[in-house]
């Protein structure tokens, strides 16, 4: 403390009094300087209190068919993303490139894998439109109800998992008959 | 907020007016995904067998050849977007989000290009029936 002030105060108990309070503001404000989350990432500089708040993580959600349609539909959409369509570009480019590319690449997809990986994708994109179409419906605004938005979170994957078995027994119906 | 540098002051609180078109772009090529899968879908149904000339023929026709290369960029600017959000979502190093963003166009542009090219030469060179 600057001898001067500290002198004041001995005569002036208002000044000791405000001087704390000043040291005690500066002292929360340099607490709230130190790292946290949000000031950990690489490359940028903590320049200012990162005490904004953070959403809580999954742990303490009470699960329900909303939060599981929620993440199928992040889940449905990458797996399509990343497997889906590099297979249908693959065949595709087996039928242009001629009959033993084709044959190659229908050797590999009715292997028991293939038609794991097959059926995987058909239930993924149910799976992702239903839940797509889940969202136009929420994005004009309606079904927010909470027992309307419940059924429908529901419905989406039985109804996805319904279709999945239909188109397949269809196909195998057609295939084998 | 805050009383930083001008930087520090804007800097992580988001908006670059960019998200509201990518959203309705997202639902765009959402509903073009819908409208031109289900066609495959149906199309694919119809067929009689899944052998190499007879799915020559099924390409080379134009009402199959223009679906589906529509149908590829509409997929894949679709996955592109929404691969985008996640990359946004999960990578918080800007470095490493950059160059996974980059590799992402290569991926989406890549794959659509590829597609559309085997169904051209389909389309232009294939008529074996
Ligand atoms: C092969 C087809 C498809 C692929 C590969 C695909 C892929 C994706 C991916 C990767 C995402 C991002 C998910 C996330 O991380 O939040 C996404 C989002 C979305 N998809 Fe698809 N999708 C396909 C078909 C469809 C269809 C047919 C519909 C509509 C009926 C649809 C509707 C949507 C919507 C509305 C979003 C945005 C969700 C949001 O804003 O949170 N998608 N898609």
């Amino acid at each position: 403390m600057h001898p001067e002030i500290g002198h004041a105060a001995q005569k002036n108990p208002a000044i000791l009094f405000a001087c704390r309070y000043v040291f005690a503001k500066a002292l929360v404000r340099l607490q709230r300087l130190q790292p946290c989350a949000g000031s950990l990432i690489r490359g940028q500089k903590l320049v200012k209190p990162t005490n904004r708040p953070l959403s809580p993580h999954l742990g303490i959600y009470k699960w329900g068919p909303a939060m599981l349609v929620s993440i199928l539909h992040r889940a449905t959409g990458d797996a399509l993303a990343l497997l889906g369509a590099p297979i249908l570009v693959w065949w595709l480019y087996s039928i242009s490139a001629g009959p033993e590319s084709y044959e190659f690449f229908t050797g590999i997809m009715t292997t028991i894998p293939g038609f794991i990986v097959m059926i995987g994708m058909t239930f993924a994109l149910f799976e992702h439109t239903y839940s797509g179409l889940r969202h136009f419906v929420l994005d004009a605004g309606a079904g927010y109800e909470l027992q309307t938005n419940k059924l429908w979170s529901a419905a989406v994957p039985v109804l996805a998992l319904f279709s999945t078995a239909a188109l397949w027994f269809f196909i195998s119906s057609k295939l084998i008959g | 907020m805050g009383s930083g540098t001008n930087i520090g002051k804007v800097r992580g609180h988001g908006s670059a007016q960019h998200g509201a078109h990518h959203w309705m772009v997202q639902r765009v090529t959402a509903v073009g995904n819908l409208a031109l899968i289900a066609w495959l879908i149906i199309s694919l149904l119809r067929l009689p067998t899944y052998e190499h000339e007879l799915l020559i023929g099924w390409l080379s026709s134009p009402l199959v050849a223009v679906p589906m290369m529509l149908m590829l960029v509409s997929i894949f600017w679709h996955l592109r977007l929404g691969l985008q959000v996640l990359i946004e979502d999960y990578i918080p190093d800007h470095g490493l989000k950059f160059g996974i963003i980059i590799l992402l166009n290569f991926f989406a542009i890549g794959g659509a290009a590829l597609g559309i090219f085997a169904v051209a030469k389909v389309a232009f060179t294939g008529v074996v029936a």
